[in-house]
């Protein structure tokens, strides 16, 4: 069947798609960020889940406890932080060139552990306070903890804003699907009166619809992304480790690409069910 | 194939504006309706072309009683009938190829099989040049001649026509009505609603005569069309 073109290039359909633009910009910066949160929270507890820090009282020799750790079962590596690394630690609070030896600073031991064979923490710090009362080790899990359910949250709230708009925009969709009804209703009923089945004219429309939804949600989505690259790479300028993890890689440009495809799915349906349930409404 | 039954008519909660009309349309017969304005003609050509439904009786189209028929029937029926409407309904935005076309393409038809027909068509009614030209481009007799052409392209069992020729010059009157002529001589049902006296009197049809509301039949004396 040749396509009819049932509803003129007119500036409604320009409106539309205008709105579906900023209605799918805001979906993607809502899925964007959830990503970015899921994929620097996954950088950040890729770096710590196999790690531990050991932190022994200061003013301790750390040989033995080097060796006592290297030993152990599950250590891989087992490596003091020396002052310097101390000093870059503490730097946001205690500023440069601060002579830690006048300070009562614990020593740390970073430790890296065996992914296939995972180190037994209570026997390390066992065999830790028989060599240094007062050592202890984190494992990092209360942090961990804290910042997975963070993410978790950053992600639902990204999803919940994206279901949000994604309601907003079927309102808007049946809106626009009434008003193009209505205004063409004098075309719509020439064509059920020479034949056209409630089918074909509610395909008319969706195609329509569907057509305007892609225009504008792909503009939203190519919009969001240059937003988020830009805030990537002001992060990235910043030079903070945790903030460099916050910007968008290629996972949170893929988790964008299917939007506009979706958006127009959502118009289509919503165009299709709306014109059928009017024409059916009619006499 | 058309049968009407002591049919109604009423708008809303208004006024009957048809009552109990009796008829039959035979296949390949040729009717002009007449009537002053207000006499219901226009309600009438509705009900024929399933624009309305009646308020009572029965009419039946092709074998199915569509007082009853289901609304997903009715699509299939409107394709066996052209209709030529008094503010002829053309759809602005498409081109007059496109318009003479549409009946086709909606019920499937491939372009490649209408495509000379249509054309044809048009220079027959003299717009063979004006294939691309956008409705609100022509005359309101060009756009009438258009209205009669996608009436007509889909050789419908029945044609329905309110005041085809009521805006073109005697000579393209005459043209026109040829072209129902042959189009009935083809085996289409004609119903054609006009004021003018001339055109009735140049056919030997049935003439149903509406006044306010009520039907009445006159047949011709030479019977050469139905």
């Amino acid at each position: 069947m040749k396509r009819i073109q049932v509803l003129p290039r007119d500036g409604g359909g320009r409106l539309l798609a205008l709105v579906v633009a900023v209605m799918t910009f805001l979906a993607s910066l809502g899925v964007g960020s959830g990503s970015m949160v899921a994929s620097a929270v996954q950088d950040w507890t890729g770096s710590l889940v196999h790690r531990l820090t050991v932190q022994v009282p200061p003013g301790v020799d750390l040989t033995t406890t080097l060796a006592y750790l290297r030993a152990s079962p599950g250590i891989v590596t087992a490596k003091a932080l020396t002052d310097d690394d101390l000093g870059r630690l503490l730097s946001p609070w205690l500023g440069q060139g601060v002579d830690l030896g006048r300070l009562p600073v614990p020593r740390l031991i970073d430790l890296i552990t065996d992914p296939k064979r995972p180190a037994d923490l209570a026997e390390l710090r066992q065999g830790l306070e028989r060599l240094n009362p007062g050592a202890r080790i984190d494992d990092h899990r209360a942090w961990l903890a804290d910042v997975l359910h963070l993410a978790s949250l950053a992600r639902l709230l990204g999803f919940a804003i994206a279901a949000l708009v994604a309601m907003a925009t079927i309102a808007i969709v049946v809106f626009a699907t009434r008003a193009g009804l209505t205004q063409h209703s004098d075309v719509v009923e020439v064509l059920h009166l020479i034949g056209a089945r409630d089918g074909a004219i509610a395909g008319a429309f969706e195609r329509q619809v569907a057509w305007i939804a892609l225009q504008g949600a792909c503009i939203g989505m190519l919009a969001a992304g240059a937003t988020l690259y830009a805030l990537g790479r002001a992060a990235a300028g910043v030079g903070d480790p945790l903030l460099v993890a916050l910007a968008p890689d290629m996972a949170t440009y893929l988790a964008l690409a299917p939007i506009p495809v979706l958006a127009a799915g959502l118009a289509m349906i919503t165009g299709r069910i709306t014109v059928l349930r009017l024409l059916d409404a009619a006499p | 194939m058309v049968r009407f039954e002591n049919v109604g008519m009423r708008y809303g909660l208004g006024p009957e504006v048809l009552r109990d009309v009796t008829l039959d349309i035979a296949p390949g017969s040729f009717h002009f309706l007449t009537g002053p304005s207000g006499a219901g003609k226009s309600s009438f050509l509705k009900l024929l072309y399933l624009a309305h439904r009646p308020s009572r009786g029965l009419i039946n189209l092709f074998g199915t009683d569509v007082t009853t028929a289901r609304r997903n029937a009715l699509p299939a029926l409107r394709r066996r009938i052209g209709v030529v409407f008094q503010d002829y309904r053309l759809v602005d935005h498409l081109t007059v190829y496109d318009n003479v076309a549409l009946p086709l393409a909606i019920s499937g038809t491939s372009e490649v099989d209408y495509a000379n027909n249509v054309r044809e068509l048009l220079s027959w009614v003299g717009l063979g040049d004006r294939l691309l030209a956008k409705p609100r481009m022509l005359s309101g007799g060009e756009q009438q001649r258009v209205a009669i052409a996608r009436a007509v392209v889909g050789r419908p069992d029945l044609l329905v026509a309110d005041e085809p020729t009521g805006n073109v010059d005697p000579d393209m009157a005459m043209r026109l009505l040829r072209l129902f002529v042959e189009l009935n001589r083809a085996g289409t049902s004609i119903v054609l609603a006009t004021h003018d006296r001339g055109l009735v009197d140049s056919v030997d049809a049935t003439e149903l005569r509406l006044r306010s509301g009520e039907l009445t039949l006159h047949r011709p004396r030479n019977r050469a069309t139905s």
